[in-house]
C-alpha cells in the first residue's frame, strides 16, 4: 500500500512540476526580452508611397530615395530625447552624403519651423503630424514611442530599428560606416 | 535542554522563511528584465494611465496613474470635451524639471489627481489629452482619451455612493487597493482577503492534511511544537501564492485565465480525488520514501526534520487549491500584472496567504487541546473530508462538463455517502437518537440523490433545481441566444453602426474559458436576463484563437481576456461598466437595469 501512496505522490508531482514547466515554456517569450522582430518588405511600402512635405512646403516623394541605404527618424519637437539625438544624426548625415536620412516630425509645421530657426540640422525634415505615429507603427513601432529610428538598407530591407534615443555610434555601426 | 531543542526548531522555521526571502532577489532578477533593460519600455496606456469619477453633481476628478520612471508634462494635460466654458480643469502644480527648449517645465513623476469642475450639465463623456515621457529617453505621442462619466441620478442622490459602486466585483475591489499604493493598506487588505477565503470550502483539504500531519506524524506532540509544524506548512503555502505574485509582475500575463484551462481544472479534480481516496484509508498519502528519506537524512543535522516536509507539503497543498480559488486571485494577479511591479505583487500575495493560513495556525495552537486523540470518531471526520474533496474536485471542473454528467456525479455523490451512512439498512428497535437522526439525514440525502438522477435524465440545467424541468414543463427551457460574430474592430463598428438606435451588448468569449461557458449555462439562459437582452443587438467575439485581432478587439476595451462583456448605448457609446469576470444572473440583471434598460419584470 505504501508503495502505491509513494508511485501516487510521484506521478502527481511530476504531473504538477510538469505542467508548470509546460507552461512556463509556452509563455516564456512573456518572461524574457524578445528581440524586437524586423518588420518585413512588404511594409516598405507604406514608406516608399508617402509623399510628405517640408516645414517650408516643399514636397518630398520618398520613393524617390530607393537604393540608397537610409536612416529613418521619427521625433517631434516637444520630445527632449529626440532634440538630444538630432545634432548627431546631422553631423552623420553631413559625413556621410551617400546615406539619404530624413527627420519626419510627428508635429505642426509651424513647431517644426520654429524649432529648425533655433537649431538647424542638414537633413530634410518631414512634416508627418497625422500619418507619422501609424507609419512608424507599420515600420515596426509597436510601443508606439518617440524618437523611433528606422535603418533601411540599399536592398530597402529593414536592418535595424531603433526605441528612444540613438547615438552617432549606434547608427554607423549599424550602417558599417 | 527543552529549551534549546526550542530554538533548534525556530532556527529551523527561520531558515524556511530565508527560503522565502530569495524572492526578493527574484524581484530584482526580475527587473533586469523588465525595468533596467533600456529595450524594454511600457506601452503608453501601460506608462499612463487615466481614470474619471464623478464626486457629486457638478465636480469631477481624474486620476493620472504614473508608471514608475515616466512622467506627464502638466502643461499638456488638457480637457478636449466640454469645452474651457463649461468645465474647468485644475490640476496641482508638478515638480521643476529644466527643458532646454522649452525652459522650466512641471511635470508629474507619480499619480496626480485633478479637478474638474462643471459650470453647466455634467457632461456623459469627458475627453482628456495628456503626453508624456519616461526617464529612458523616449516620448509617447499625445493621447486623447474619453472617459464616461456616472451621471448622478438626482440632487438626493450626491451623498450615497453611486449605484454601481455596489456592483463592484471582488477583483475591481482588489485592483483599486493595489492601485492606491499604500503599502500597509495592500497588507492590511489582502491579510483580511485571505482569512475571508480560509472560510471558502477551498480551504477545507487543508485542515485534514495538516492535522494529519500533526497528529499522524506526531503522535504525542506538544503544543508548541504543533504550532510550530503548521507555520512551516503555512510558510510553504505563502511560497507557492508568493511565486504567483512573482509570475504574474513578471508575465504580465493573467494568471488565473491559465488555471481556468481545461487541462488545469481537470488536474486539480484528479488531486482531489487523490486527496479524498487518501481520506478513505486507500492508503497514506506521503512523499515518495526516496524523496523523504533524503530529506530526513539531509534535515536530521538541524533537528526538527519533518519542518521542511511539511513546508514543502504546505507549498503542494496550495498548488492543489489554486484552481479553486483563482477567482478571487484574479484581481490582485490582473493589477500586478498590468504594472510589472513584482515587489508589490509578491508582498500582496504572501499577505493574502498569510491570512489564508490563519485558521491553519490556530489549528496548530490549539493540537493538545482541540484535535481529539485518534479514534473512530476521527475515521468518520476523515471519510466526511473526503466526500467534500470529492465535491470541491466535481465543482472544479463541473464548467467543463455537459450539466447531465455534473448531475449524475452529484447523484452518485449523494447516494453513495447515503448509503454508508445506512439509509436503507433498517434501524433496530433499539436504536439512539443519534442513530435514528443519522438514519434520518441520510434518507435526505438519498432522496436528494435520486432528485438529481431523475433531473439528469430530464434535462434539469442546475444541479440545485433538479427537478425543474418536470415542474415547469417543457416550454420553460429557452432556446439559447443567438450572438451575431464579429472577428475584428472594423466588424464590431459595423455591427454597432448597423444596430439602428438599438442598444448592443458585445460579449468576449473562449472555448478555453470557464466562466464564459457559465455564463451561457446560468445567466443567458434565465428567462428574465433574456427578456432583457431582447431588445439588445448582440455581439460575440470569439478571442479563442487570440491572435492579432482578437488582442485589438480586447485592447480597445482594456481587457485582457474573456469573460467581458461591453455594452452600447444606442448612439454606439460604450456604457460604463465594462464587465469583467463572472457576475451571477441576479448581479447581472442589476448591472443591465442600471445602465439604461427599461425597468420592466
Amino acid at each position: 500500500m505504501r508503495k502505491v501512496a509513494s508511485i501516487v505522490m510521484t506521478v502527481l508531482l511530476m504531473v504538477v512540476l510538469g505542467s508548470g514547466f509546460r507552461w512556463l515554456y509556452l509563455n516564456r517569450h512573456q518572461f524574457l526580452a524578445t528581440e524586437a522582430t524586423l518588420p518585413d518588405e512588404s511594409h516598405m511600402n507604406a514608406l516608399w508611397n508617402a509623399t510628405l512635405s517640408d516645414q517650408k512646403g516643399k514636397t518630398y516623394p520618398l520613393a524617390q530615395f530607393k537604393g540608397k541605404p537610409m536612416i529613418v527618424n521619427f521625433w517631434a519637437t516637444w520630445c527632449e530625447p529626440c532634440r538630444e539625438e538630432m545634432p548627431e544624426i546631422s553631423e552623420l548625415a553631413s559625413a556621410h552624403p551617400e546615406v539619404a536620412v530624413l527627420g519626419l516630425a510627428v508635429d505642426e509645421a509651424a513647431a517644426v519651423h520654429e524649432f529648425v530657426e533655433s537649431t538647424p540640422v542638414v537633413y530634410p525634415l518631414l512634416i508627418a503630424e497625422n500619418e507619422g505615429m501609424p507609419l512608424a507603427e507599420t515600420l515596426g513601432n509597436n510601443k508606439g514611442v518617440l524618437p523611433y529610428t528606422v535603418i533601411v538598407s540599399a536592398q530597402g530591407e529593414i536592418t535595424h530599428i531603433f526605441f528612444g534615443r540613438v547615438s552617432r555610434k549606434m547608427l554607423s555601426s549599424a550602417l558599417n560606416l | 535542554m527543552v529549551i534549546t531543542m526550542w530554538f533548534r526548531r525556530w532556527l529551523t522555521l527561520a531558515m524556511l522563511l530565508a527560503m522565502v526571502m530569495p524572492l526578493q532577489a527574484a524581484t530584482g532578477f526580475g527587473q533586469l528584465f523588465t525595468e533596467d533593460d533600456a529595450q524594454e519600455f511600457l506601452p503608453v496606456d501601460k506608462a499612463f494611465k487615466v481614470e474619471a469619477a464623478l464626486v457629486d453633481a457638478t465636480h469631477a476628478q481624474l486620476r493620472f496613474i504614473v508608471a514608475p520612471g515616466h512622467y506627464l508634462y502638466r502643461e499638456r494635460i488638457q480637457l478636449v470635451s466640454p469645452t474651457g466654458e463649461t468645465a474647468q480643469l485644475t490640476l496641482p502644480s508638478g515638480e521643476a524639471k529644466n527643458d532646454p527648449n522649452f525652459g522650466p517645465q512641471q511635470v508629474f513623476h507619480h499619480d496626480t489627481v485633478a479637478d474638474v469642475v462643471f459650470s453647466a450639465a455634467v457632461p456623459a463623456v469627458l475627453q482628456v489629452r495628456y503626453q508624456g515621457c519616461s526617464e529612458k529617453g523616449l516620448c509617447y505621442p499625445p493621447q486623447t482619451k474619453s472617459l464616461p462619466l456616472n451621471a448622478v441620478a438626482s440632487p438626493a442622490a450626491t451623498n450615497t455612493t453611486s449605484p454601481l459602486a455596489a456592483l463592484e466585483t471582488e477583483d475591481e475591489v482588489s485592483g483599486k487597493l493595489l492601485s492606491s499604493g499604500r503599502w500597509w493598506q495592500i497588507v492590511a487588505g489582502f491579510f483580511g482577503a485571505g482569512l475571508l477565503l480560509a472560510f471558502t470550502p477551498c480551504v477545507f483539504p487543508m485542515i485534514p492534511i495538516l492535522s494529519g500531519i500533526i497528529v499522524g506524524k506526531n503522535a504525542h506532540t506538544s503544543r508548541a511544537k504543533a504550532f510550530t509544524l503548521s507555520l512551516a506548512y503555512t510558510l510553504g503555502m505563502c511560497l507557492t501564492y508568493t511565486l504567483a505574485g512573482v509570475a504574474a509582475g513578471l508575465s504580465g500575463q493573467l494568471l488565473s485565465n491559465a488555471l481556468q484551462t481545461p487541462a488545469a481544472l481537470i488536474a486539480g479534480a484528479l488531486i482531489f480525488v487523490a486527496l479524498s481516496f487518501s481520506m478513505f484509508g486507500f492508503y497514506e498519502l506521503k512523499l515518495p520514501s526516496v524523496i523523504e528519506n533524503a530529506f530526513f537524512n539531509w534535515s536530521k543535522r538541524f533537528t526538527g526534520g519533518h519542518l521542511l516536509s511539511d513546508f514543502l507539503m504546505g507549498a503542494i497543498s496550495a498548488l492543489i487549491i489554486s484552481p479553486c480559488v483563482a477567482a478571487p486571485l484574479a484581481g490582485a494577479l490582473l493589477y500586478i500584472s498590468q504594472t510589472h511591479d513584482v515587489v508589490l505583487g509578491a508582498v500582496a500575495l504572501f499577505s493574502l496567504s498569510l491570512g489564508m493560513g490563519v485558521p491553519l495556525l490556530l489549528i496548530g495552537a490549539s493540537a493538545g487541546s482541540i484535535l481529539p486523540k485518534a479514534g473512530e470518531w476521527m475515521n468518520a471526520i476523515r471519510r466526511l473530508f473526503g466526500v467534500l474533496m470529492l465535491a470541491v474536485a466535481v465543482w472544479v471542473v463541473s464548467p467543463i462538463l455537459p450539466v447531465a454528467l455534473q448531475l449524475l456525479l452529484w447523484a452518485a455523490l449523494c447516494i453513495i455517502p447515503a448509503i454508508y451512512l445506512r439509509a436503507i439498512d433498517p434501524l433496530p428497535t433499539t436504536a439512539t437518537t443519534g442513530q435514528r437522526l443519522t438514519k434520518g439525514v441520510a434518507l435526505m440525502l438519498l432522496l436528494y440523490g435520486i432528485a438529481l438522477l431523475i433531473g439528469a435524465w430530464s434535462g434539469a440545467r442546475s444541479p440545485l433545481q433538479p427537478l425543474q424541468t418536470l415542474t415547469a414543463g417543457r416550454q420553460a427551457a429557452l432556446p439559447a441566444l443567438s450572438f451575431q460574430r464579429v472577428r475584428s474592430v472594423q466588424e464590431l463598428e459595423q455591427a454597432v453602426q448597423s444596430a439602428q438606435g438599438k442598444r448592443v451588448m458585445l460579449d468576449f468569449y473562449a472555448d478555453w474559458c470557464v466562466s464564459c461557458k457559465e455564463y451561457e449555462q446560468f445567466v443567458f439562459s434565465e428567462p428574465a436576463v433574456q427578456a432583457e437582452l431582447k431588445q439588445m443587438l448582440l455581439l460575440q467575439a470569439d478571442v479563442t484563437a487570440n491572435n492579432a485581432q482578437d488582442a485589438a478587439l480586447l485592447k480597445k476595451f482594456a481587457l485582457f481576456g474573456p469573460p467581458g462583456i461591453v455594452f452600447f448605448d444606442a448612439q454606439g457609446q460604450t456604457v460604463q461598466p465594462v464587465i469583467k469576470g463572472y457576475h451571477d444572473a441576479g448581479r447581472f440583471l442589476k448591472i443591465l437595469q442600471s445602465i439604461g434598460g427599461s425597468p420592466h419584470a
